[in-house]
C-alpha cells in the first residue's frame, strides 16, 4: 500500500476505535431462546426450521457428545474454562425469512448492514451476498448469470430444505460432531451459514460473500458452511464478521467444511473483526482431491480469544493447499491461530505463511501441523511464520509440529520473532512521518503478502483497521 | 500366503451393535457385530492412533471415540474424516458358535 | 538366575540401603528420601504427554529391574572396552580419565599441577567421601519436577564429579566413561543411575568428554528393557567457559533416559555436543538456563539412528536475563525404520531483553521406513529480541548418490560420505582435542553396522 494512501487517511483517533462496528441495535426479535443449552432448545431449533428427522437426530447425538467431551487441555485454558455455557442465548430469530432485496429486510437490520457498507460492496464487486444477523440469514442474493449456470449459493437452512440429498451426503463428513468440543456444540445448535455448490467446470470469477453480525449480548452464533466445488470449478468465498462491544461475552463457534473435487479450486477468505468480548472458536477443514487447490486466507483482528487452525487434507495426487494468515492481538486479546496440512497422497504440496503482531499486552500464538503419511513420496511443504512484538508487555508463541512418515519429502519450516526495526522507523521518521505513521507503514509492509491476496476494497479496509489499531500505541 | 485363522471369541461375546477388542498375534483387533454379521478391523484409528474398539458402531461404520472419524467395517474405507487413510480389515468367520479371525 | 525374579530396585527400601551401604551422611540420605517422596508424588509420564509423545514408556517395566552398583570396587586394572582404549588415543592430551565399568571403577590420575591448583575429577562416590562439604550444595541446587530426574536423585549410585576452581584454566579434556552390561543372564533388565556434576568456578575454563555406553552380555536373555537413567548437572560460574561432549552408545536392550541441565551465569558460556548412537528407546532432555546478563550457550546435537531405534530429544533454552544468547543446531539422520521426535523450545522471559536465540533442526531420512517429527517452539515474552527457528525433513539427494556412485563408490560408501557430510558442520565446531576424528570413526562404524 502506498504512502500516499496511508497519509490520506486520518489517524486522529487515539486508542482502538471500533466505533464503526461496535454500535448496538435495539433487540427486536421474533424469537429468542432462554439462556443455556438443553435438549429442549435443540429440539426447538430443529422444529422451528422444519428440519427432517435425521437432522434432529444428528443434533441430539452431537449434544450428547458435546456434554461428554472435555474442554481442550491446550491453548488458553484459563479463558476457555471461563466460558459460561449456561449464560448464552443459543438461538435468536430476528426476521421471518431471508429476503432477496435489501428493501425488504427489516428496517433496523438493514440500517445495520448499511452502516457496515454491505449493500454498497455488493453493488460494486460481489457475485452474491449472504447477511446473517444473530442465528439466521436475513438477506440473500446471487447474480442471475450464476444461477443460470447452476451455481447454488444459499443459506444453509434453505439449502437443507431445497437440496436435502446433497446436504445429507456431505454434511459432517469433513468435520464430524465428535471432532472437538466446539464442533460438537455447533453440530447440536447450528443455524445459518452458507451452502455453495459449483457445478463441474464452472468458474465463479467474482467473489461470493457472507457477512456475519452478532447483535444481542451473550449471543451464541453457530453458523455452518459447506462448500462443494465439482471437478474443474473455481469459487472464491469471503466472510466478514463484526459484533457490538458489550461488557459480557458472546460466543462464535462455526464449522466450515470445504470439498474440492479433482481439478477444482476453492479460495476461502476471512476477515474476522469481532469485538473484544467474543470468543471465536471455529473449526475449518478442507479435503482436497487430485489436482485440486484449496486456499485459506485468514485475517484475525478482533475477538477476545480466537482458536482457529484451518486444515487441508490433501487426499488426491498433486493436490495443493495454502494457508495465508495474519493475526493482530492488542490489549486483552489472544489470537491462537495456525494451520494444518495433512499430506495423504503422492506429490502433494502445501504452503503456510503466518504473520502476527502483538501489542499492548496482546498475545499471538501460531499453532500448526504438517503431517505426511507413509507412501506419499514427492510431498513438499513450506512453512514460514513471522511475529512482531511492539512492546515489552506483549507475547508471541510458535508451536509447530511436523510429523513425517515418508522418506521422499521436502519439508521446511522457518519462524522468526523480532521487534519493529529501529533503523526502519528512524528512516521513515526522517522522511517526515510520525512514529505512528511509520509504524503503521512498516506493519502494512509486514502484512503485505496477505493484503495483496485480498480484493482491493478489503485491502484498503484492512489497512485502515491496522492504522486505527496502531494509532497512539507506540512510543 | 493364506493367513491362519484363530478362534477369538464365541458369537455370544459380541452382541449385536457392539464391539469387542481381542489380541491376536500381538495385534489388537476390534470385532464388530453389525446386524448379526461379524467383521474384524484394526483397533487403531489412522488419524492419531485412537482406540477404535472403544468407539460406537453407527450403521455399518465404526466411529473413533477421539475425533469422530468413521470407517466402513467391511472394507476399512474412510467414511468420515478427520482420518484419510483406511484401516486394516481381517477375515472374520463364524464357525458354529465361535468367531475365527485371520491376522 | 534364569528365572524372572521380582526385585525392588526402584523402591524406598533401596533408597535406604544405598544410604547405609555407602555410609552416606545423614543430610545426603535426607536428600535422597525427599527426592524419593517427590518421585512418588509425580505421575508417571505417558505417551499422551507432549514431552513423551511416541516414546514407548509403557515398554519400560520398572518393577523388575536389577540395579548395578556402579563403581563399588576401585580397580586400576579393571578391563576397559577395547573401543574405549582406542577412543583414548584420540584424547592423548587428556587431563584425567574416570572409567566406571559396571561395579569396577578406574580412578583418575590427575597431573600433579592440577591437583595443586585444587582441581577435582573423580567418581561421585569418591567425591561424596572425600569432598562432601564441597559437593553438598550442588546436589540440590537444580530443582526438578521430572519423574525420572527425581528417580535419579533418589537412587543415583555412580557417576562423576568435576570441580575446577576459580581462575583455573585446564587445557586437555577430562574423560568420563560409564559402561555397563545390559543383561545379566536373567530375563530381568538391569538399571543404572549415574549422575555427573561439573562445577566451573569463576573465570575458569575446562572441557569434558562423557561417554555413556552399554553392551549385551554373553548370555543375553533379557526380555525386559534395561534402564539407563543418567543425570548431568553443569554449573558454569560467572566468566567461566565450559565445553562438553557427550557420546551415547547404548545397545538394543536399553531404554535410556538422560537429562542434562546447564546453569550458565553472568558472561559465562557453555558449548556442548551430544552424539546419540544407540539404544532401543532414547529420551534425552537438554536444558540450558541462561541465568544472568551476558550468558551464552551453543548446543549441537547428532543423532544417527538405525533399525528399531527410537530417539526423542527435547532441548529447552531458557533466557532468564537480558543480553543472553543461545544457539541450537540439532541434526538427525535415520536409517532403516529408525524414528526420531525432536522437540525444542526457546523461552524468553519478560526481562530478557536483547536476547538472541536460534534453533535449527535438520532431519535426513535414509531408510524407507524412517520417521522424523520436528516440533520447534518459541515462547517470547520480551519484545527486543531476535529469535528464529528452522526445521527441515528430507531424503538424501538422489543426484548426490548417483554422482558418488558414478565415481566408483559403493552404496554404503556413498552413504557414509553423505551422512558424515550432513554432520560435518557440527563436528567441525567441536574443538575438544581430536574428539571430532573419533566421532567420525564411530559414526562410520554405525553406518556400516559394525
Amino acid at each position: 500500500m502506498s504512502a500516499e494512501l496511508i497519509q490520506d487517511q486520518s489517524i486522529g483517533n487515539i486508542g482502538n476505535d471500533y466505533s464503526q462496528y461496535g454500535f448496538q441495535d435495539k433487540e427486536d426479535y421474533i424469537f429468542k431462546s432462554g439462556r443455556g443449552l438443553t435438549e429442549e432448545i435443540v429440539r426447538k431449533i430443529s422444529s422451528m426450521k422444519n428440519e427432517p428427522e435425521w437432522m434432529l437426530k444428528y443434533r441430539l447425538r452431537a449434544l450428547s457428545i458435546f456434554l461428554k467431551k472435555p474442554m481442550p487441555k491446550w491453548g488458553n485454558c484459563g479463558l476457555l474454562d471461563s466460558i459460561d455455557f449456561e449464560n448464552i442465548f443459543y438461538f435468536v430469530r430476528s426476521s421471518e425469512r431471508s429476503e432477496k432485496n435489501w428493501d425488504d429486510v427489516p428496517e433496523g437490520i438493514k440500517q445495520t448492514f448499511d452502516r457496515l457498507g454491505i449493500p454498497e460492496a455488493e453493488r460494486k464487486f460481489l457475485a452474491g451476498v449472504t447477511a446473517q444477523y444473530e442465528s439466521e440469514v436475513v438477506y440473500h442474493s446471487i447474480r442471475e448469470d450464476l444461477l443460470a449456470q447452476g451455481v447454488i449459493f444459499l443459506d444453509m437452512d434453505t439449502a437443507l430444505r431445497e437440496h436435502e440429498d446433497i446436504i445429507r451426503k456431505h454434511f459432517g463428513t469433513v468435520i464430524p460432531a465428535a471432532d472437538n468440543k466446539f464442533s460438537a456444540l455447533n453440530s447440536a445448535v447450528w443455524s445459518g451459514g452458507s451452502f455453495v455448490w459449483v457445478p463441474e467446470g464452472i468458474r465463479v470469477e467474482i467473489p461470493l460473500q457472507a457477512y456475519f453480525r452478532i447483535n444481542a449480548e451473550n449471543m451464541g452464533q453457530f453458523e455452518r458452511t459447506l462448500i462443494i466445488a465439482e471437478p474443474g470449478s473455481y469459487v472464491h468465498y469471503i466472510e466478514g464478521c463484526t459484533a457490538p462491544t458489550y461488557s459480557t461475552d458472546s460466543l462464535h463457534s462455526a464449522v466450515v467444511e470445504l470439498i474440492a473435487k479433482p481439478g477444482s479450486h476453492i479460495r476461502y477468505t476471512t476477515i474476522q473483526n469481532w469485538s473484544k468480548n467474543v470468543y471465536n472458536l471455529v473449526t475449518k477443514r478442507a479435503v482436497a482431491h487430485a489436482d485440486s487447490k484449496v486456499e485459506w486466507v485468514d485475517g484475525n483482528l478482533g475477538s477476545k480469544l480466537t482458536m482457529k487452525y484451518p486444515a487441508i487434507h490433501l487426499v488426491g495426487e498433486r493436490a495443493h493447499g495454502e494457508v495465508l494468515s495474519i493475526a493482530f492481538a492488542g490489549e486483552d486479546q489472544h489470537q491462537d491461530a495456525g494451520a494444518k496440512m495433512v499430506h495423504a497422497a503422492p506429490n502433494t504440496t502445501s504452503m503456510i505463511v503466518s504473520k502476527s503482531i502483538s501489542k499492548n499486552g496482546g498475545r499471538t500464538s501460531y499453532r500448526g501441523l504438517v503431517k505426511v503419511h507413509p507412501n506419499c513420496p514427492g510431498s513438499k511443504s513450506n512453512v514460514k511464520c513471522d511475529a512482531l512484538l511492539l512492546d515489552e508487555k506483549s507475547r508471541s508463541d510458535t508451536y509447530p509440529t511436523m510429523e513425517i512418515d515418508e522418506k521422499d519429502v521436502t519439508i521446511e519450516h522457518e519462524a522468526t520473532v523480532s521487534k519493529v526495526g529501529e533503523e526502519q522507523l528512524f528512516y521513515l521518521m526522517s522522511r517526515g512521518l510520525t512514529q505512528d505513521e511509520a509504524t503503521a507503514m512498516i506493519i502494512n509492509g509486514f502484512f503485505e503478502p496477505f493484503t495483496k491476496e485480498l480484493p482491493l476494497e478489503y485491502a484498503v479496509e484492512l489497512n485502515r483497521l491496522i492504522q486505527l489499531e496502531m494509532s497512539g500505541s507506540v512510543g | 500366503m493364506s493367513a491362519e485363522f484363530s478362534k477369538v471369541a464365541s458369537k455370544a461375546d459380541v452382541p449385536e451393535g457392539h464391539v469387542k477388542v481381542y489380541t491376536v498375534e500381538k495385534k489388537r483387533i476390534a470385532v464388530c457385530n453389525v446386524a448379526g454379521k461379524f467383521f474384524a478391523v484394526a483397533d487403531l484409528c489412522t488419524h492419531d492412533g485412537g482406540p477404535l474398539g472403544e468407539g460406537e458402531l453407527v450403521e455399518n461404520t465404526i466411529e473413533c471415540p477421539r475425533h469422530g472419524a468413521r470407517f466402513d467395517v467391511a472394507t476399512g474405507a474412510v467414511v468420515c474424516m478427520p482420518a484419510v487413510i483406511p484401516i486394516a480389515t481381517y477375515p472374520c468367520e463364524e464357525r458354529g458358535d465361535d468367531l475365527w479371525v485371520a491376522v | 538366575m534364569s528365572e524372572s525374579k521380582s526385585v525392588n530396585t526402584i523402591a524406598r527400601e533401596r533408597v535406604d540401603n544405598l544410604a547405609s551401604q555407602n555410609g552416606e551422611p545423614e543430610w545426603l540420605k535426607e536428600l535422597r528420601v525427599s527426592s524419593w517422596e517427590a518421585y512418588l508424588q509425580t505421575p508417571m509420564p505417558t505417551g499422551r504427554d507432549e514431552d513423551w509423545r511416541k516414546t514407548q514408556i509403557e515398554s519400560l517395566d520398572l518393577s523388575n529391574l536389577n540395579a548395578i552398583d556402579l563403581s563399588t570396587k576401585s580397580d586400576v586394572k579393571a578391563k576397559l572396552p577395547q573401543w574405549f582404549e582406542t577412543a583414548l588415543t584420540f584424547f592423548d592430551n587428556h587431563s584425567g580419565v574416570v572409567a566406571e565399568v559396571g561395579q569396577a571403577s578406574v580412578p583418575a590420575k590427575l597431573p600433579a599441577e592440577l591437583v595443586a591448583k585444587g582441581v577435582i575429577f573423580c567418581t561421585l562416590k569418591e567425591a561424596l567421601r572425600d569432598h562432601a562439604e564441597l559437593i553438598r550444595p550442588y546436589l540440590s541446587l537444580i530443582d526438578s519436577d521430572q519423574k525420572f530426574v527425581l528417580m535419579n536423585k533418589a537412587l543415583f549410585n555412580g557417576g562423576t564429579f568435576l570441580y575446577v576452581p576459580a581462575n583455573v584454566e585446564v587445557e586437555g579434556p577430562f574423560v568420563s566413561l560409564t559402561h555397563f552390561t545390559s543383561s545379566n543372564g536373567s530375563p530381568n533388565g538391569v538399571a543404572i543411575f549415574p549422575r555427573l556434576i561439573a562445577v566451573l568456578g569463576n573465570h575458569s575454563k575446562a572441557s569434558l568428554v562423557n561417554i555413556l555406553s552399554s553392551e549385551a552380555g554373553k548370555e543375553n536373555k533379557t526380555t525386559l528393557r534395561s534402564l539407563a537413567n543418567a543425570l548431568v548437572e553443569v554449573h558454569v560460574a560467572p566468566g567461566a567457559k565450559f565445553e562438553y561432549l557427550e557420546v551415547q552408545r547404548f545397545d538394543s536392550n536399553v531404554f535410556a533416559i538422560t537429562r542434562t541441565h546447564n546453569q550458565v551465569e553472568q558472561d559465562a558460556s557453555v558449548k556442548s555436543l551430544t552424539v546419540a548412537l544407540g539404544g532401543s528407546q532414547v529420551k534425552g532432555d537438554i536444558v540450558t538456563v541462561l541465568n544472568a546478563h551476558g550468558a551464552t550457550s551453543d548446543l549441537q546435537g547428532i543423532v544417527l539412528g538405525d533399525t528399531d531405534e527410537h530417539y526423542s530429544f527435547n532441548t529447552i533454552q531458557k533466557h532468564n536475563a537480558p543480553d543472553t544468547t543461545s544457539n541450537i543446531n540439532f541434526r538427525v539422520a535415520l536409517k532403516s525404520n529408525a524414528q526420531s521426535i525432536y522437540q525444542g523450545i526457546i523461552e524468553v522471559a519478560k526481562i530478557a531483553q536483547k536476547t538472541a536465540a536460534f534453533q535449527s533442526n535438520k532431519n535426513l531420512l535414509l531408510g524407507s521406513e524412517a520417521r522424523a517429527d520436528s516440533i520447534p517452539k518459541l515462547e517470547i515474552l520480551a519484545d527486543d529480541v531476535k529469535c528464529s527457528h528452522g526445521a527441515t525433513v528430507g531424503p538424501v539427494d538422489r543426484e548426490q548418490i548417483f554422482y558418488l556412485q558414478s565415481r566408483g563408490l559403493s552404496a554404503p560408501e556413498a552413504e557414509e560420505l553423505i551422512v558424515t557430510g550432513f554432520f560435518r558442520q557440527i563436528l567441525e565446531a567441536c574443538t575438544i582435542g581430536r574428539a571430532k576424528e573419533w566421532v567420525y570413526d564411530v559414526l562410520a562404524e554405525k553406518i556400516h553396522g559394525v
